[in-house]
């Protein structure tokens, strides 16, 4: 079985596979007192009918998203990967969004970055961080929007609001990143251990700030 | 890693000194980043040199704070995804607490009761190990930690990060007495340290140049204020005075109070690591009681001591039973 591990978002999810079937999955939305995610996933991977000796391949969304909960899901992720010896996969985050929009995956996806910032990605680009002001300039005047949380698109740029995909027509987290993770692990390169690093879209403020420096 | 007895098999120390350097301090959010791409990397090493397998490794020993928690979360999670996935027993522990159970690589018969004092870069914290397995904080820093007091003063005397070891390197050229820094004085056992520092800071700038051989001596006398007061808070709770100013001794731990009352002091943390600490240490302690510093190498923050917290935590509570979270404010427990 192959377990997959999205920690990066308000909506988390995980997912064990048997090739292309969901063998078993959950959702739940981040909190702050909430039980460790290494619980759930034991739970999960128990109710997938196996154990640790089973899994097969491990992937984790690499973000962009939460700090703590990327840290989470990557070590989670990686941990099990070594002491199985079996493949590890890091999965961009807001493609796994974009698979959430029922029927064909949405072009962009937004998740909010805090501070008046805005992560965007359409197809074909890489991942920006942006101020929410310049989110109107940027977006397609047609295009089908996923953001997170839902029905954000209203606030960051209203006269666009209608490009967003409405909640009723998303799908599950965990069903996003079903999709995402038979992709990743049928197509791409596992990664070695000195690799497993979250997607940064920007550089560590204090580099940023040394770099500035005269 | 770390066999009974406990016995040192293999101590991987991958320090982040060089990331952080060209900041003049530790940048979290870099630490975080680099934790994540090192930690298996080492984690093998650490097996490698011990020459041994998975299949022989018993349990694992994961810090579960304090401390930063973008790095704590990297290790918390790894550890117990490792131990999961290989059927092995989890035992959190206590960095703070580890910093003294180090001492038993030195003396594996080493038991409490046993006075400590930890010295790091986030702590400086006067304890008792008790009898009954417990610590008790008896006296903390009321502002800047003793590590960071060197690393401000390094950064006063326009040496490099990290301070500590800048200045101890720097003081071996230097008169000690050459100025009488304030001593701090924060009441009971706990300790200050911007006083000194601001005094540093005062003498630099009535300075209009200085030179190698002042520096060395104001880097010697700033070291010394530090050193003297790290030592005299221990004295201090050798010895209680007699208006009764400290914490009395908690019931079960007896024979406090007179000369030779603690049989065994440890010094551990990063700043144990500082030459003139540890030998004005042995002049003033070591006819009092047993003194243990560590090896060097076992004061810094390394992964032996958490294999030997491991070890004393497995005797005292056995594993821990459920996952668990990581605990940045986490203190000795
Ligand atoms: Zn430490």
């Amino acid at each position: 079985m192959r377990l997959a591990i999205d920690t990066s978002g308000v909506d988390q999810a995980m997912v064990v596979l048997d090739a292309r079937r969901v063998l078993a999955a959950e959702d739940w939305v981040r909190r702050r007192d909430d039980q460790p995610v290494l619980a759930r996933l034991e739970a999960l991977v128990k109710r997938a009918g196996g154990g640790p000796d089973d899994l097969e391949a491990v992937a984790a969304a690499r973000g962009p998203g939460s700090f703590t909960g990327l840290r989470v899901g990557l070590s989670l992720a990686a941990g099990l990967a070594y002491a199985r010896h079996v493949p590890l996969h890091l999965i961009d985050s807001l493609p796994i969004l974009a698979r959430r929009a029922n029927g064909d995956p949405a072009m962009v996806a937004l998740r909010d970055a805090g501070r008046a910032e805005v992560f965007t990605w359409r197809e074909g680009e890489p991942v920006r961080r942006m101020p929410v002001a310049e989110l109107a300039g940027w977006l397609p005047n047609s295009a089908r929007v996923i953001a997170e949380p839902a029905g954000m698109l209203a606030t960051w740029s209203p006269s666009q609001a209608h490009l967003e995909i409405p909640e009723a027509d998303r799908r599950r987290q965990s069903a996003a990143l079903a999709d995402s993770a038979i992709w990743t692990f049928e197509s791409q390169k596992p990664l070695r251990y000195d690799e497993v690093q979250a997607l940064y879209v920007q550089p560590a403020a204090a580099e940023e700030r040394a770099r500035k420096a005269p | 890693m770390v066999g009974d007895g406990p016995r040192l098999l293999s101590n991987v120390i991958r320090s982040q000194d060089a990331l952080h350097a060209p900041y003049g301090g530790v940048v979290p959010e870099l630490a975080a980043r680099a934790h994540l791409q090192t930690l298996v990397p080492v984690i093998e090493r650490a097996l490698e040199e011990a020459g041994t397998r998975w299949e022989q490794i018993d349990a694992v020993g994961v810090t579960r704070g304090p401390g930063l928690i973008g790095c704590l979360l990297v290790g918390v999670n790894l550890g117990q995804a490792i131990a999961w996935a290989r059927g092995l027993p989890v035992i959190g522990v206590s960095h703070l607490a580890a910093h003294v159970y180090a001492a038993l690589l030195e003396d594996e018969q080493l038991r409490p009761p046993v006075l400590g004092l930890v010295v790091s870069g986030g702590h400086s914290d006067l304890i008792r190990w008790q009898a009954n397995g417990e610590i008790a904080v008896i006296g903390r820093t009321r502002d800047d930690a003793a590590g960071e007091a060197f690393d401000k003063g390094a950064r006063i005397l326009g040496l490099p990060f990290p301070g500590g070891p800048a200045i101890d390197k720097l003081a071996a050229s230097g008169d000690p007495k050459a100025v009488a820094f304030p001593r701090p004085r924060a009441p009971g056992l706990d300790f200050s340290f911007s006083g000194v520092k601001t005094a540093l800071l005062y003498e630099v700038r009535k300075r209009k140049t200085i030179s190698e051989q002042e520096r060395a001596d104001l880097a010697a006398s700033y070291q010394e204020a530090i050193v003297d007061a790290l030592l005299q808070r221990v004295e201090a709770a050798i010895f209680p005075s007699p208006s009764g100013q400290f914490p009395p001794p908690l019931a079960g731990e007896g024979r406090v109070g007179a000369v030779g009352s603690w049989q065994t002091i440890v010094i551990g943390g990063g700043v144990a690591r500082n030459r003139r600490l540890r030998e004005v240490a042995q002049a003033r302690l070591g006819h009092l009681a047993r003194l243990i510093i560590p090896a060097p190498e076992l004061c810094t923050d390394n992964a032996a001591m958490i294999g030997v917290a491991a070890l004393i935590e497995w005797d005292r509570r056995g594993p821990d039973p459920a996952p668990f979270d990581a605990d940045p404010s986490l203190g000795f427990g």
